[in-house]
């Protein structure tokens, strides 16, 4: 039986823990409504007409973050006059069916915002071009090539509207519109999102959007997959490198390396001079970022395998939320109690299911990454161009764009298309990554490639972000970063060292009993099969007594 | 109590016993060695042979008494030497007129008919009242069922070997009918090794045997000075050879006396009598446990430990080992102790294997394929009945002191 004294006792705990509880839940509220104050946003509705092209409204509700906008996605058949009634800008993507174009018809004309159509354009869906092995895109008087894919004809408009050419696509023969605005609707005529048309989209966007962001690239370079047992002369080179020539960087961090044959978790305070260098990386310029727990699953290697999906059955990980928060928890504790301190996340291989997301942006402001379409596949990861809020995650979001030097010849100058690309839009980020074990003189290149283009570097540490948990808090600003401990127990708890298996009493006793008698037994068993073969052979050689004596 | 310090106690109380019988084997085959020795000098020519009773206590058994009378007059020792008491103790078969019939040929062969009140009460009391009439120096008992080799009587008087203080000798059983089938090839390695290695081994190690229910022979003052036979036991041969030792004599095993005794066929046969001698063996304990410490015969107590640590902590170790283990598999308990326990699980079991191989090798015929591959089975198998077994016994045990019933005696059946 419960004492009284204990029962208060118990009570006493049971209030401290939902004070702490409410505590911590108001910290993550506050948190995860950051940067989706909806004030000032304007509504915009996406309508897709079909399941088999959600994907795509997917990632223009991604891409809509990087503008003033909230976005709403709805199938054609969904879409009814109440949805539709306070969207300020709606885009339309269309499908090859003529009947869902049609009925798409019937309801988009009725209203009287801006309309971008994407995809087979309403009326025919003609093509505008033979069939070739590659296109060239004419856009701000320059020409790209990229590989060739439908473009459909522009639909008759009237007599009295005198649309504006803002891309245009060549087969060599002819030359026709690619993206046209004809006054409230405006068409992109191609169904592709990706590559150049891709691009071209993307940065029409801020024309449909009306938001003229000036011409400014951002550019950053990010050390990638660094964990305990990653040389540190490799990266004090690169930090001295980059510090020398001024270019504030980020180091993707990887708190814990797990070994796939012993199973055996070393963490980084395990490893104090690895701890040291980080440090010193930080003093000169980097930035550092989560890259994951263990950056495995299961039993993989660190650095190899997924962390947040399982890529094996391409589904979420089992038990997601409890296990996402225990890895969130456990790599910020970790990183802090060595001193480091992480002001952004990356999952390992740009992978993590939508709700992964949402329970990423409780811990973490800011993701640098590519972004996971949808729980269907791991495998279509949307790239946008643009910094962007991704306002059903609730994340900031920077992208990668370019890449990484990969360990072949010919790298990283084979980098330079993906960077004139990225240049066609309107403030894009330039951001690739570099592995350490690769030799410095292929980052060397990079940066001398990077430097004849006109890039602002991202110092992560000096821009606004956050990250929270139920222990510490850090902010970074242009003041610096910022670090409040809520709860040095549970850092210390979450963050300290595997304990190095104590050998209690006990397992030393179990450990040399059982070996002890392992060996026994063997040099009894090797004893006894030799009395076995003696016995054999004197059973062939002496007389057979007792039956003998038997037979009566 | 945490999974590690109950997989730590079973762990121990497995190994004690498992390693004490690797040292039993490997002293069971160095005793073979002796033997063999011994083997090949002939029979000593004695002037004058003692006088030798054998007691045969037979219930019912007209099925084998007379095979076994016919082992007795075929006995190769001096009949004027001899007498064989059988108590046909209340038979209600034909034993009594075959023993009549015997008595009828030849004068040595004393039949002794008992009926109740007085007979019918068990095989000690039998005994007992048998013990009365004996006229010989040395007393031998036989089991109805046995057919001794010609040699044996003299065997085991040669055993004494003039030395006072063995006070009893115990020769060697083999079964008669191990052919028969799966079970009597199991009881067949069984009592093999049984002997090789708890009977010699004991008795190349520390002079211990213990007397077994047929084939022994001990002096007839010893018998009288312990006050005979326990009409409580139900295992009357583990319990006397306890007293034997307390008043300080010795019981020497003599493999060269040989007898052929006929097993169980039946499972259902071999249960019970198993069962009996389970109880016997825990009434030993449980009789002589409270005066361990007092006991005049310091090996005695180390005897009773291992007879202890056979039924309760080997026991208790088995049960718990599997129930730590279902536990763990089930995730109730966490185990976290380091060690190669796979290993030497896997080194037990062949040390099982290779211990009866030798004690079966050390018997000539015994060494085919066939029983290598009965042994193998054997311990999936048999073996495991064996804790069946001695949790019935014990409960059977516990139940009949509640209910305060009374010790029965009962006869193991025979087979034609």
């Amino acid at each position: 039986m419960m004492s009284a004294n204990r029962l208060s006792a118990f009570i006493c705990l049971c209030l401290v823990w939902i004070v702490v509880l409410t505590f911590g839940f108001t910290n993550r509220m506050t948190a995860q409504a950051d940067g989706i104050d909806p004030v000032g946003l304007h509504k915009l509705l996406i309508v897709y007409s079909e399941e088999s092209v959600q994907e795509k409204a997917i990632m223009l509700a991604n891409l809509s973050g990087h503008f003033r906008m909230t976005a709403e996605m709805v199938t054609l058949s969904d879409m009814t006059v109440s949805r539709t009634k306070e969207a300020e800008f709606v885009i339309f993507i269309s499908s090859p069916s003529p009947d869902l174009r049609k009925i798409a018809e019937n309801k988009l004309r009725t209203l009287k915002v801006p309309i971008l159509w994407i995809g087979e354009p309403p009326g025919g869906q003609e093509r505008n071009h033979k069939t070739l092995s590659a296109i060239r895109y004419l856009f701000k008087e320059l020409t790209y090539t990229d590989r060739s894919s439908p473009i459909f004809r522009l639909p008759e408009l009237g007599a009295s509207i005198k649309p504006i050419v803002l891309a245009e696509a060549s087969d060599g023969d002819q030359t026709v519109p690619l993206l046209v605005a004809a006054e409230s609707r405006w068409f992109f005529l191609s169904q592709q999102l990706f590559g150049i048309p891709g691009k071209i989209l993307e940065d029409g966007l801020h024309d449909f959007f009306g938001e003229a962001h000036e011409e400014r690239h951002e550019g950053y370079i990010r050390i990638e997959d660094v964990h305990p047992y990653v040389e540190p002369e490799r990266l004090i080179k690169i930090a001295d490198l980059l510090y020398e020539r001024n270019i504030p960087y980020m180091v993707a961090v990887i708190p814990v390396y797990v070994n796939p044959k012993s199973g055996e978790h070393i963490q980084m305070g395990q490893r104090p001079e690895f701890v040291r260098t980080l440090k010193y990386m930080a003093d000169h310029g980097a930035s550092i970022i989560m890259h994951g727990y263990t950056h495995q699953y299961r039993m993989s290697e660190t650095g190899e395998g997924f962390e947040f999906w399982d890529s094996i059955q391409d589904t979420p990980v089992d038990n997601e939320e409890k296990y996402t928060l225990d890895k969130l928890d456990r790599g910020i504790a970790v990183l802090l109690n060595n001193g480091i301190i992480p002001v952004a996340f990356e999952p390992p291989h740009y992978t993590m299911s939508q709700d992964g997301y949402r329970l990423l942006s409780r811990y973490f402001s800011t993701l640098v990454a590519q972004l996971q379409v949808s729980d269907r596949t791991y495998l279509l990861t949307q790239q946008p161009p643009y910094r962007l809020d991704s306002k059903r995650h609730g994340l900031h979001v920077i992208p990668e764009t370019i890449g990484y030097v990969l360990n072949q010849p010919g790298y990283p100058e084979l980098m330079r298309p993906e960077i004139d690309q990225m240049m066609m839009v309107r403030d894009s980020v330039i951001g690739g990554f570099f592995h350490p074990y690769l030799p410095i003189e292929k980052l060397e290149e990079l940066l001398d490639i990077l430097y004849v283009y006109p890039l602002d570097y991202i110092d992560l540490n000096r821009e606004n972000n956050r990250v929270f948990s139920d222990f510490a808090e850090i902010t970074s600003s242009i003041d610096g970063v910022q670090v409040k401990v809520l709860d040095q127990v549970k850092l210390d708890r979450l963050g300290a060292p595997p304990p190095v298996v104590k050998k209690s009493l006990l397992s030393d006793l179990t450990y040399l009993v059982t070996w002890g008698i392992a060996f026994i037994v063997l040099g009894f068993l090797v004893l006894f099969v030799y009395i076995l073969i003696r016995l054999n052979r004197k059973k062939r050689a002496a007389i057979f007594t007792e039956r003998e004596a038997r037979s009566r | 109590m945490s999974g590690n310090t109950l997989f730590l106690i079973s762990l121990f109380s497995i190994w004690l016993l498992l390693l004490y019988h690797m040292f039993l084997a490997l002293g069971g085959y160095l005793y073979s060695v002796w033997v063999e020795g011994q083997k090949q000098h002939p029979l000593p020519v004695k002037k004058q042979w003692p006088k030798v009773t054998i007691l045969i206590p037979a219930h019912n058994e007209d099925i084998v008494i007379r095979n076994t009378l016919e082992s007795m007059v075929e006995l190769d020792y001096p009949k004027d030497r001899l007498q064989v008491i059988v108590i046909n103790d209340n038979s209600s078969d034909r034993t009594g007129e075959i023993c009549d019939s015997f008595a009828d040929k030849y004068p040595f062969i004393q039949p002794m008919h008992s009926f109740p009140p007085e007979g019918g009460i068990g095989k000690s009391a039998a005994l007992n009242r048998a013990l009365k009439h004996a006229t010989g120096e040395f007393i031998a008992v036989y089991d109805a069922d046995n057919n001794p080799e010609k040699a044996a009587i003299k065997q085991l008087v040669v055993a004494f070997d003039d030395q006072p203080l063995i006070g009893a000798v115990v020769g060697k059983f083999r079964v008669i009918n191990a052919r028969k089938n799966l079970l009597t090839q199991f009881i067949n390695i069984e009592t093999i090794s049984h002997q090789w290695m708890t009977q010699a081994g004991r008795w190349k190690w520390f002079r211990i045997s213990s007397i077994p229910g047929t084939n022994f022979m001990i002096r007839k003052h010893v018998l009288v000075q312990v006050g005979g036979w326990d009409g409580e036991a139900l295992a009357e041969d583990t319990e006397l050879s306890i007293r034997v030792y307390e008043e300080g004599y010795s019981i020497r095993f003599y493999p060269l006396a040989i007898t052929w005794e006929q097993e169980p066929e039946t499972w259902k046969v071999w249960f019970k009598q198993r069962t009996r001698w389970a109880r016997g063996n825990q009434y030993v304990i449980i009789k002589y446990l409270p005066r361990l410490l007092t006991m005049k015969r310091k090996k005695m107590i180390f005897d009773l430990l291992y007879y202890f640590f056979t039924y309760f902590l080997f026991l208790g170790g088995v049960l718990l080992s599997h129930t730590v283990f279902l536990l763990s598999a089930l995730g109730v308990v966490e185990m976290t102790l380091p060690g190669p326990f796979i290993l030497i699980w896997l080194l037990a079991y062949m040390l099982f294997i290779i211990e009866i191989m030798i004690t079966l090798a050390i018997e000539r015929t015994e060494l085919t394929l066939k029983n290598f591959f009965i042994v193998i089975l054997m311990y999936l198998t048999y073996s495991q009945l064996w804790i069946v077994l001695v949790i019935r016994s014990l409960w059977l045990h516990i139940r009949s002191v509640i209910r305060r019933e009374e010790f029965k005696w009962d006869k193991t059946q025979r087979f034609q």
